[in-house]
């Protein structure tokens, strides 16, 4: 009988102690996913911008280049598929299209000199500069959150409770491309 | 390696190529580390930064760096602006001018509350209006203009007037005067940073226990980038306001936005 109550003690002391650790470990990784969630609204912010900004520039270039057709269609269609992209693994896919096809709209300019000293333009070039330069700052800081998070969730013990409480881990990272960030695309 | 896991060694790899810039301490509102500003040019800009801030609350970091050693100026500048916190930590209302001389790069970093008043454009035509004086190394004038022009236009947006420079210069504190404050600041601020590194490098070994069951090549990176710097800490050292100088930065933050130049 005193037995039975001292397991009955034993076991009601570990549950407590296990309970509380999962509810400490259950709060710290909700507070970290809602991190990746703010920064990855950010990083939508970002990339919103950035699209809402191409017509204007395609108008702009349009003026002065009207033959190059193939380059505003090609624009057009990356910027329709990152507006239509759900998921943050789409619209980082399809943000990596429409870095593609802004790139050749920007070959392009090279060609037109006149373009290129039209203060119109240097301000539309300046604010897609930031613009991308807004994207990569965002990324970074939620690839950050992203590896706080998992990093939490994989340390022990938290992946033993992480699982119970439906943590998962989060895979979509951005994955820089050194040269893109080393030579930004619109230099001066 | 996953790629998820090389996508993660690839930050930490940069976030190592950019730590020089990243010991780098503010100075005050000016920060010539090229040493091309002389002296009472430094005082003069300063001036005009501290009266930006009383009349509008926006803080102006103004930084000359003799080279960028090969990393891109927004990175530069977006680390500088967060490691030093400018602007208040509440409204994010910064400015950080950042020029560097070899490189003959300029760049405007503009803080999260500043970006509907200073658009992207904008930030490259105060960066293409500096051109000129650039060129003929009159840095001095290209800072103040670009600052005269932020001020004025921040003043216009928040419906407030900077006042003039005084008229009759006040004379410059005695050279032999005590510890100058910034450098007592300085010193506080590093001892604090020492202690807090202490602290987390405990931590950090105490830590190092869970990363037990991993090949060293997965946690001694995250080991690594657990101890590392404070990202953000060192932002605001505040209470050694004296009227219109420099108080310390605030811990406000920047997403990157502002524009590049070159001259």
């Amino acid at each position: 009988m005193k037995a039975l109550a001292i397991l009955l003690g034993v076991l009601l002391l570990a549950g407590l102690i296990v309970g509380s650790k999962a509810a400490s470990v259950n709060n710290q990784l909700v507070s970290q996913r809602e991190a990746v969630q703010a920064a990855w609204a950010q990083v939508d912010v970002a990339l919103q911008r950035r699209a809402d900004l191409i017509p204007n520039l395609v108008e702009t270039v349009k003026g002065f280049a009207a033959q190059e057709r193939a380059v505003f269609e090609e624009v057009a269609r990356a910027r329709a598929a990152l507006l239509n992209a759900r998921t943050p693994g789409e619209k980082i896919a399809a943000n990596q299209g429409l870095d593609t096809a802004i790139g050749r709209l920007l070959m392009v300019v090279e060609n037109y000199p006149q373009l290129r000293s039209n203060e119109n333009f240097l301000r539309l070039q300046d604010e897609l500069a930031g613009s991308e330069n807004r994207i990569a700052v965002e990324r970074r800081k939620y690839n950050e959150a992203v590896q706080r998070y998992n990093t939490t969730l994989g340390l022990f013990p938290n992946n033993l409770f992480a699982g119970v409480l439906g943590f998962q881990r989060i895979d979509d990272y951005f994955r820089t491309d050194p040269g893109a960030r080393t030579a930004p695309p619109v230099k001066f | 390696m996953p790629p998820a896991a090389g996508a993660l060694l690839l930050c930490l790899a940069l976030s190592a190529a950019a730590a020089d810039f990243g010991a780098l301490k503010p100075r005050g509102y000016v920060n010539d580390f090229a040493g091309v500003l002389r002296p009472e040019a430094a005082d003069e800009l300063n001036e005009a930064c501290a009266r930006v801030e009383k009349a509008t609350g926006v803080q102006m970091a103004l930084v000359i760096l003799p080279s960028l050693e090969g990393e891109p100026i927004e990175d530069v500048a977006n680390l500088l602006f967060r490691k030093w916190g400018v602007g208040q930590k509440q409204n994010n209302e910064g400015l950080l001018l950042l020029v560097s001389v070899r490189d003959r790069r300029t760049r405007l970093e503009v803080g999260y509350g500043l970006e509907a008043v200073i658009p992207d454009g904008y930030a490259g035509w105060i960066l293409r209006e500096m051109r000129p004086s650039l060129r003929a190394g009159d840095y001095r004038g290209a800072l103040l203009a670009a600052v005269e022009s932020l001020g004025a236009r921040i003043a216009e947006a928040k419906g407030v007037r900077i006042p003039a420079a005084a008229g009759s210069r006040r004379p410059a504190p005695p050279p032999e005067a005590v510890i100058p404050w910034w450098l007592a600041a300085a010193g506080g601020l590093g001892l604090l940073l020492f202690i807090s590194a202490l602290a987390r490098a405990q931590r950090a070994a105490r830590g190092r226990r869970y990363y037990g069951d991993m090949p060293a090549a997965v946690w001694l990176p995250m080991f690594w980038h657990d101890a590392g710097f404070p990202t953000r800490s060192s932002g605001g050292f505040g209470g050694f306001d004296s009227g219109d100088s420099f108080g310390g930065f605030g811990g406000g933050d920047s997403g990157g936005g502002g524009a590049s130049s070159d001259w």
